[in-house]
């Protein structure tokens, strides 16, 4: 029986991808890191890792991964006031125990990525995800069709940038917690990022849809952006570039105009469970597809 | 010849580097990511990356001491988050998350910036190299894939395998100690007393089987070890907690390779690396490396002057890189030329080199 390793970032979550693989023949290890320290269950030596008591080394065929992110800096998850009372003046102390946690975690990942036979999405996707200014800068040389794009926080190269490319501006989210946020055009240049960086997009609509991509193919689209389902959109033929250049086999891309569809931003962890099950489905058969193939 | 420097402007290590490389006439900048934003600007704009005004594409090479992490134990990146009573606390809390929210933004850009002229120019080592350092068991684990000669280890959450590899190690071999996950803390040997009060709910524990003996500490650059020494101490498991001096020594053939395959195996150009010379057997373990050592001290007192191998290693790189760029110039000015100009070009790629057709 071939075995998959699932690190999901909730029980809910993990639901449609085990209960697929499963039926599939796969047994179905679900990894969380919410968890990792309550179930007291992984045990990493110079021989193995183990997990719940499976030896992990004997052969991890599939990993499917969602929860990750990038591990710096601490901590992870912001406190809750309640973890932050029982901290008081402590706060070192919260520190190291967030470090250490994050070195496990992160340390459990980088061996995974490197004993699973397959993992999606690999380790460097999520470097990608938490390094969107570098991500597009690679994007960009691969040829993939962006907006133009201007990241940092130089208020005077920030006004020359919005004069040179009229429209509206999009502050794409650098954090996992963020929103996208629209700027209009004289909201914008009234705006100081001097103490706020941001990586700002110019667009000229905002139009978007969403799409979700397995293996170079589309499995699903929200529909929106009729223009964006048009064959002369460059963004098609490009998509297996772009998840090539991303490492990022499994994605959802967010696509928006500026002269054209444009690859506006992108996820390396889809959250399977917010499209309709039918589709679903299709996502899933994609991704065993890509398992199967040995996708590395 | 630019080189670049990222670094706090007070760090021995990154001022040392600047000076050796001043001392080759080379001009070196320092970059102060901590800065960023508030006292440093940084735009990428169509492949253009601007840090602090000065164009990154000039610079033929870098060095990475620091990325500019600013530790959430600081508000305002001064002072520290300390409280009289509940209430002066609980208002300290939305400042800490909103400082965690800023600076997780503030770390993507710097970062991007890193991973940017990675791509483009040598910058010794990567920021990704530099993450090992935080991640001692992913360290320890592909340090035994490539067949480093690592002492027995266990890490991880769960408690009771832990124990148990640690009464192994203490009746089979010589002893174990606990080490921090994430570097920063120090290593103690281990007993039942840390294992009852170790936080488990909160974090995990890294074991690592003792060996007694001398702690070495040696320089890999490029390929070569630059120097190594003997850690004279007061006997503590953890030489930093009670360190003297150094003697310098010459590593042994095997103990040279190991270093060496040590910095090969994890594509490090610059690390220094602990090991442990087990004491009567010859036998050399490795059980520490680190991608952004300190070595000023260890040079004041080794006479070995680190920081000039190092600014050799990035003058050597950057000058490749430049003839590089001023080949890559030259030849499309050439290009350019011929093809703006009447005649034969044939004859004025090859001069007078008739019948070399085909």
């Amino acid at each position: 029986m071939k075995r998959m390793l699932l690190v999901p970032r909730s029980a809910e979550e993990a639901r449609p991808y085990a209960a697929f693989f499963e039926a599939k023949g796969y047994e179905c290890i679900t990894v969380m890191r919410q968890s990792l320290f309550l179930e007291k269950s992984l045990y990493i030596t110079n021989d193995g890792i183990h997990y719940q008591g499976k030896d992990l080394s004997a052969g991890i065929d599939a990993a499917l991964v969602t929860d990750s992110g990038y591990m710096w800096p601490q901590p992870v998850t912001p406190l809750t006031e309640e973890q932050w009372g029982g901290y008081k003046n402590r706060l070192d102390e919260f520190l190291r125990n967030e470090r250490e946690a994050s070195s496990m975690w992160y340390s459990f990942l980088g061996i995974l990525n490197e004993t699973a036979t397959v993992c999606i999405n690999p380790q460097r996707a999520f470097e990608f995800q938490a390094f969107k200014p570098w991500a597009f800068e690679e994007l960009r040389n691969a040829g993939i069709p962006l907006p133009p794009i201007m990241t940092g926080n130089d208020d005077v190269r920030i006004q020359s940038f919005m004069e040179n490319h009229p429209g509206v501006y999009l502050k794409v989210p650098l954090t996992d917690s963020d929103s996208p946020e629209w700027l209009e055009t004289h909201v914008a240049k009234e705006r100081s990022f001097a103490d706020s960086p941001a990586l700002l997009q110019a667009l000229t609509s905002k139009e978007e849809s969403r799409v979700l991509v397995v293996g170079g193919r589309v499995v699903w689209t929200d529909g929106k952006g009729s223009r964006t389902a048009g064959a002369e959109s460059k963004i098609w033929e490009s998509i297996p570039i772009l998840q090539e250049c991303l490492s990022m086999p499994y994605a959802e891309l967010t696509l928006r105009m500026s002269d054209g569809t444009m690859l506006s931003d992108f996820n390396a962890a889809p959250d399977i469970t917010r499209i309709p099950d039918i589709h679903q489905r299709s996502a899933l058969e994609a991704i065993l597809g890509i398992l199967e193939e040995g996708y590395k | 010849m630019k080189i670049a420097v990222f670094g706090p402007h007070a760090d021995k290590e990154t001022l040392a580097i600047k000076e050796r490389l001043f001392n080759r006439g080379v001009e070196a900048h320092i970059f102060d990511l901590a800065r960023f934003p508030s006292r440093m600007s940084i735009t990428f704009d169509k492949g253009e990356l601007v840090v602090d005004s000065r164009l990154l594409s000039e610079f033929s090479s870098a060095f990475l001491r620091g990325r500019g992490l600013n530790r959430p134990s600081y508000l305002n990146y001064e002072k520290p988050f300390r409280a009289d009573n509940d209430r002066q606390w609980t208002e300290l809390h939305d400042a800490y998350n909103r400082f965690v929210h800023q600076e997780t933004i503030n770390l993507c850009i710097r970062q991007s910036v890193l991973a940017a002229l990675s791509k483009i120019r040598v910058v010794v080592n990567t920021v990704r190299q530099n993450d090992y350092h935080r991640m001692k068991t992913y360290l320890l684990h592909r340090l035994t894939r490539a067949a480093a000669s690592v002492p027995p280890f266990a890490a991880g959450t769960d408690k009771e395998s832990l124990r148990a590899h640690a009464r192994r190690a203490l009746n089979e071999a010589e002893g174990v100690v606990q080490k921090p996950l994430a570097g920063i803390y120090k290593t103690h040997l281990w007993d039942e007393k840390m294992w009852r009060n170790h936080p488990w709910n909160e974090r995990g524990a890294l074991y690592q089987q003792y060996i007694q003996g001398d702690t070495i500490r040696c320089y890999v650059l490029d390929g070569e070890v630059v120097a190594a020494a003997k850690i004279v101490h007061g006997g503590t498991v953890d030489s930093s907690m009670s360190q003297t001096g150094i003697d310098v020594i010459e590593l042994p053939e095997h103990a040279r390779e190991q270093a060496i395959n040590t910095a090969a195996s994890l594509d490090l150009t610059f690390c220094g690396i602990d090991l442990m010379n087990r004491s009567g057997t010859g036998e050399y373990f490795v059980v520490d490396c680190n991608m952004s050592p300190m070595f000023v001290n260890f040079s004041r007192l080794s006479g070995i002057d680190i920081a000039a191998h190092i600014a050799e290693y990035l003058a050597r790189r950057g000058d490749n890189e430049s003839r590089k760029a001023n080949k890559a110039v030259s030849l499309l000015a050439r290009t350019k030329e011929l093809i703006a100009s009447d005649g034969d070009i044939r004859e004025k790629m090859f001069g007078n080199h008739r019948g070399k057709r085909g």
